[in-house]
């Protein structure tokens, strides 16, 4: 079965990245395909190449990054959400006149287009909120 | 490709989050790809359709001037939890757009009949 991912819940606020990312590990585990993950709202803040939990804490950016290039995952992050949240990469930093830029590859930054055709490719399209 | 249509479920206020504008905005982008789009408003979303707000006085975008162009983008299939209208004493008559009452047991068929259902 394909699955894709929308995920808006707080990235540091709200269990909803960390649930995603294991059921999207879970999804492969079991054989399923995954045909995106979408990044949109407050989750934004889980593509930053700059946060740093805590030693003993999850990173939650880097499970992301880690699962992303071990499947090749697409994983999406909403440019109009990351943008006004100060989430950019070196392209958009640059279009910007930005002085630095805070996420790269495997994060990807484009337009809502990307949700609606991961909801007409995907048998599910799971959401995980607030 | 297979035709999908998509629900999306409304909860929030126009004003206190970003829920109702990021949900609008998928809203729009999902008409803009030919996918039939059913809006749901229930618990405080219903205000989202109110001709009478006046958001310029906390210097946010009005939400009457998005949702009036929501036919525009072909978005018809507008709907309203009656008991959250009645709480809030929201009549038809209010609105920027038509809208159609529904009950719990109408919002049941409508999950069940979406193929996308997004909760916002």
């Amino acid at each position: 079965m394909i699955f894709s991912i929308l995920i808006y819940g707080s990235a540091h606020n709200s269990q909803s990245v960390h649930s995603a990312y294991r059921f999207t590990d879970s999804v492969l585990r079991s054989g399923h395909q995954i045909h995106r993950v979408f990044f949109y709202g407050e989750s934004v803040h889980a593509a930053s190449i700059l946060s740093a939990p805590p030693r003993d804490e999850l990173n939650i950016h880097q499970l992301w990054k880690d699962l992303a290039e071990t499947h090749q995952l697409d994983i999406v992050v909403c440019i109009a959400a990351a943008l006004k949240r100060g989430v950019m990469n070196e392209a958009e930093a640059r279009r910007h006149e930005k002085a630095s830029f805070n996420t790269q590859a495997p994060f990807e930054l484009s337009g809502l287009g990307q949700l609606s055709e991961a909801a007409i490719i995907s048998d599910r399209l799971v959401t995980f909120g607030a | 490709m297979s035709q999908k249509n998509i629900l999306l479920i409304l909860s929030h206020a126009p004003y206190g989050d970003a829920y109702a504008k990021e949900a609008l905005d998928i809203a729009l982008t999902a008409a803009a790809f030919g996918l039939p789009v059913s809006l749901l408003l229930t618990q405080d979303a219903p205000y989202l359709l109110l001709k009478s707000q006046q958001p310029q006085q906390i210097q946010q975008k009005n939400f009457a001037n998005i949702c009036s162009a929501l036919p525009m983008y072909d978005i018809e299939n507008i709907y309203i939890e009656a008991r959250a209208a009645q709480t809030k004493r929201i009549t038809l008559d209010q609105l920027v757009v038509p809208a159609t009452f529904v009950n719990q047991a109408d919002i049941a068929l409508m999950i069940r009949d979406h193929d996308v259902v997004l909760r916002f």
